[in-house]
């Protein structure tokens, strides 16, 4: 196997008495779409600055192709960076801005022009090549700064929350124009954002961080589904955290014993969980459906009240509460909602099968 | 390892120089005039010794009791009456005008800046003169002349012409700062335009207000312009009796003893006028 | 009806006060063309005597000169030093920085008349005192904070990730300095060498006390004005304040139509 195009080995950040990143080990692959995700504060800035060589790791080594560079200078390296801001030239015109790397390179106007315009063509901007970059929009800002850090062919780039100025449309639109140059390019893109919604409709692989700590890595189906521990439950998707006591097991269904009933849930093989200690599970909102009346095709039923409910555009979550007081959320589509008739306040059963039932560790 | 010594060339290249400079040119010439102060003269010429002399000679002189006095208080009246006369055109400026119109007049009040201000003395001499313009005027309508020039009126004038233009422009500069829902705030509760003055934006602007009447004190304590042109010498302020004992009387030390009294001066009313002006804030 | 009223007495009091600041500067120039040696109403016959009358001062001549040479020196030198200064507080946080950005800001606040007491002796101790470079080393004194003022501000208007961006794209420091610091600074970098310069032509104190008898032109103003009235400070005052203006309108001009010219280029 060949090694990783970047690997972050033990690092550690601190700042003061401050840790803004605790321990990180990440292997980043040639070619992939990560993304770092997490909310202010959770160390996806930093670990990015690390790797861009504007902060220098306290502990550990950042790699970049199996070589420390933890004492290169942003400039040593060829890491170009994306900013939130997007950190245009305001001097410059939009040309001089994509030319900026070429002319640090030394390369001759002649050349860096014809490179600079090539790429500003292939981002459809080569028509405002000689305004200012105060005289575009902001979507045409993004490219020019796209186009600013790809001239240089580098194999990696880095990207920090660059779509968080941009408003709900033109974030949909640039983020189609973002994989599709990661497709197209073949490299490494590093995406820092706090929204869900970003990383996952473009990155192979999405690392959720939290008080400097990686929580989980996987793929966005991966951490939909699985989440495999109490901060991804509760921060992807909408989910219901529930448990109860190991009681048996048979067929790979585990019954806890919880405080409405026993649960019946689907132990995974994979990370099997220790059976002595009380156990936590995950089953998302949409997998819990509501019905009048008993539904036996589903392995798992308690009666709830209904307390509230909350449209959020297509669907409607139902807030609902057990016999025993605990909450159990149900996202329902519009379509459902039309079967389940005029929702009065009252008795309602609550249904989900084992299958989608996950165990998380606490 | 070369980086890091390549890293401290760079900031030092631009963190030394303007050090460098004004300990040369600024710290050290002031601590040599506190040296100074301790040093003697024989024979016309200053000589390194170590005597209390000057200090106690100066601070025996009830001329120099007299003339600081009176520099203290002209500087003190011309900050308040320079922040008076100020005021309400600072108010107009920046709540009544629209936002070209004030861009206008603001740019206008930096056109003095650009003037020499001796020359607007010089002119001011013409005004004031006993047969002046402003004489000439109040004969034609059958008053009798006024004395202005060569009295404490003229220094005042003078040091007017020094300070207003900045004056308003830092009363300017902090009224724009001020909330403009604050004032429309206190006028829904209720609050007369004038009381709204004096209980909203005053206290809003204070900072700004005083650090402008701080900059016409410590303009005015340390001009000798207006007090010997327009003055006519007639009060003896500290930076007269500097000139007279320095240029005129070679008496370098007792001329540093003043200066050091003035500068010991300022910095006590700086800190005053900033904690006032503080008070009550982070 | 009130509050109409009481606005155009603001606006009538504005008047009054931009008349009291102004009337100076108006007079002397209007008495400049004044043949009477004694200014008063009614003004006496239009004459351009006085501004012969400079012309022909060799001593008015050599101290323009002087002070010309001491204001481009001072611009320059005193907006190299802002520069630094300015930079350093941007860029770096270290112990005793506050006195650092003192000993940068506080000079203004000296009076000029103990500054030319303390350089004087000072400069006349180690064998500076006396010449047209005396008063550059002084006024680089009190014109550096004007600079500093000027270029730090501009340095805040600017997005903090700008120099990282430049190191970021292979830009060394000295590098991100040349091509993205200076460029961005330059408009401030322009008015701080006006700026500085007027400061320098019109000050007389210090110089009065350092030059020696290498007078500048203030300075000879000031020597007219203890003289008997002269109405030769009126057309002196007038050149230089037409000149003074001139620089300063032409540096707008300059600084507008390159703004402008990117402006309208499609």
């Amino acid at each position: 196997m060949s090694e990783s195009l970047v690997e972050f080995r033990n690092v550690s950040k601190h700042f003061d008495d401050y840790t803004a990143v605790d321990n990180l080990n990440l292997s980043i692959e040639q070619g992939e779409f990560i993304a770092l995700m997490g909310s202010s504060g959770c160390g996806k800035t930093t670990s990015l600055r690390m790797l861009a060589g504007f902060e220098e790791p306290s502990e550990g080594e950042v790699l970049l192709r199996g070589k420390c560079i933890n004492h290169l200078k942003s400039y040593q390296r060829n890491t170009p960076l994306v900013w939130q801001t997007l950190a245009l030239f305001p001097f410059l015109s939009v040309v001089e801005n994509v030319e900026f790397g070429l002319r640090m390179q030394k390369v001759a106007k002649p050349e860096r022009r014809k490179r600079a315009l090539k790429w500003l063509d292939n981002l459809a901007i080569a028509e405002f090549a000689e305004r200012r970059v105060d005289q575009l929009s902001g979507g045409q800002r993004q490219r020019v700064a796209l186009a600013r850090t790809l001239v240089t062919e580098p194999e990696i780039l880095l990207l920090d929350e660059p779509l968080s100025a941009l408003d709900s449309n033109m974030v949909v639109h640039m983020q189609g124009v973002l994989t599709e140059l990661q497709r197209e390019l073949g490299i490494t893109f590093i995406y820092v954002t706090h929204s869900q919604s970003e990383a996952f409709a473009m990155a192979d692989r999405v690392v959720i961080m939290n008080e400097g700590r990686v929580q989980q890595i996987g793929s966005p189906k991966d951490l939909y589904q699985r989440p495999n521990n109490h901060f991804v439950a509760g921060f992807v998707g909408k989910n219901n955290i529930l448990g109860g006591q190991y009681k048996s097991e048979h067929n790979g269904i585990w019954v806890l014993a919880g405080n409405d009933g026993d649960y019946k849930i689907k132990a995974s093989e994979a990370e099997p969980a220790d059976r002595s200690a009380a156990t936590d599970f995950a089953i998302s909102a949409d997998r819990v459906f509501v019905s009048r009346t008993v539904n036996s095709d589903f392995d798992n039923q308690f009666l709830c009240r209904l307390k509230g409910e909350e449209f959020v555009g297509s669907a409607v979550v139902l807030y609902l509460e057990t016999e025993s007081g605990e909450q159990i959320i149900s996202l329902v589509t519009q379509a459902q909602m039309e079967v389940l008739g005029d929702l009065k306040k009252g008795d309602y059963y609550a249904h989900w099968q084992s299958d989608h039932c996950h165990i998380i560790k606490p | 390892m070369g980086l890091i010594s390549n890293r401290s060339i760079f900031s030092a290249f631009f963190s030394f120089p303007p050090l460098i400079y004004q300990l040369a040119f600024f710290v050290f010439p002031l601590f040599f005039l506190l040296v100074l102060s301790f040093w003697s003269v024989k024979f016309y010429r200053v000589q390194p010794d170590f005597t209390f002399s000057n200090w106690l000679y100066i601070f025996e002189k009830g001329y120099f009791w007299k003339s600081y006095g009176w520099t203290f208080s002209l500087a003190a009246m011309t900050s308040i009456i320079a922040s008076v006369i100020a005021f309400p055109a600072s108010y107009y400026i920046s709540f009544k005008l629209s936002e070209n119109i004030k861009r206008i007049v603001l740019l206008s009040l930096i056109v003095p800046f650009f003037t020499s201000y001796l020359v607007r003395i010089y002119s001011w001499q013409v005004f004031l003169n006993d047969n002046g313009i402003i004489n000439a005027a109040l004969d034609y309508i059958g008053v009798g002349a006024v004395a202005m020039i060569n009295t404490k009126l003229g220094s005042v004038i003078g040091y007017l012409t020094l300070s207003l233009p900045l004056v308003i422009l830092l009363q300017v500069f902090s009224l724009s700062n001020i909330d403009r829902n604050l004032v429309e705030a206190a006028h829904n509760l209720k609050c007369s335009p004038l009381k709204t003055i004096f209980l909203v934006v005053i206290p809003a602007a204070r900072v700004g207000l005083v650090l402008a009447a701080l900059f016409c004190f410590i303009l005015s304590f340390g001009d000798f312009v207006s007090p010997i042109y327009l003055g006519g010498a007639t009060t003896q302020t500290l930076s007269i009796l500097i000139i007279d004992l320095s240029k005129a009387g070679q008496q370098w030390p007792r001329a540093a003893v003043v200066a050091i009294t003035m500068i010991v001066t300022l910095l006590a009313t700086t800190f005053l006028a900033l904690r006032f002006a503080y008070k009550g804030k982070s | 009806m009130n509050a109409r009223l009481n606005n155009s007495l603001l606006c009538l009091y504005l008047l009054i006060i931009l008349g009291f600041i102004f009337s100076p500067i108006i007079a002397s120039f209007i008495f400049s063309f004044n043949a009477d040696r004694f200014p008063s109403l009614p003004l006496g016959e239009f004459s351009v005597k006085w501004y012969e009358a400079v012309n022909e001062d060799a001593d008015v001549w050599a101290g323009f000169y002087r002070t010309l040479t001491v204001g481009v020196s001072v611009a320059m030198v005193s907006t190299f030093l802002g520069f630094c200064a300015a930079y350093t507080d941007y860029r770096y946080s270290f112990t005793g920085k506050s006195v650092y950005l003192a000993l940068a800001l506080l000079p203004p606040t000296v009076p000029l008349i103990i500054m030319g007491l303390a350089m004087l002796f000072f400069l006349s101790r180690v064998d500076l005192s006396g010449g047209t470079h005396s008063v550059i080393i002084s006024h680089v004194v009190m014109c550096t904070p004007f600079a500093m003022a000027l270029i730090r501000l501009r340095l805040s208007q600017m997005d903090p990730d700008l120099e990282s961006a430049a190191w970021n794209l292979g830009a060394s420091q000295w590098g991100a300095m040349r091509f993205v610091i200076f460029p961005f600074c330059l408009p401030a970098i322009v008015s701080s060498l006006l700026i500085t310069m007027a400061v320098s032509f019109d000050e007389f104190a210090v110089a009065w006390f350092v030059s020696g008898l290498n007078e500048t032109l203030p300075v000879r103003i000031l020597s007219f004005l203890q003289g008997q009235v002269s109405p030769r400070i009126n057309a002196i005052g007038s050149v230089v304040f037409m000149l003074s203006m001139m620089l300063v309108i032409a540096a707008n001009i300059i600084l507008m139509r390159n703004s402008s010219k990117k402006t309208t280029e499609e």
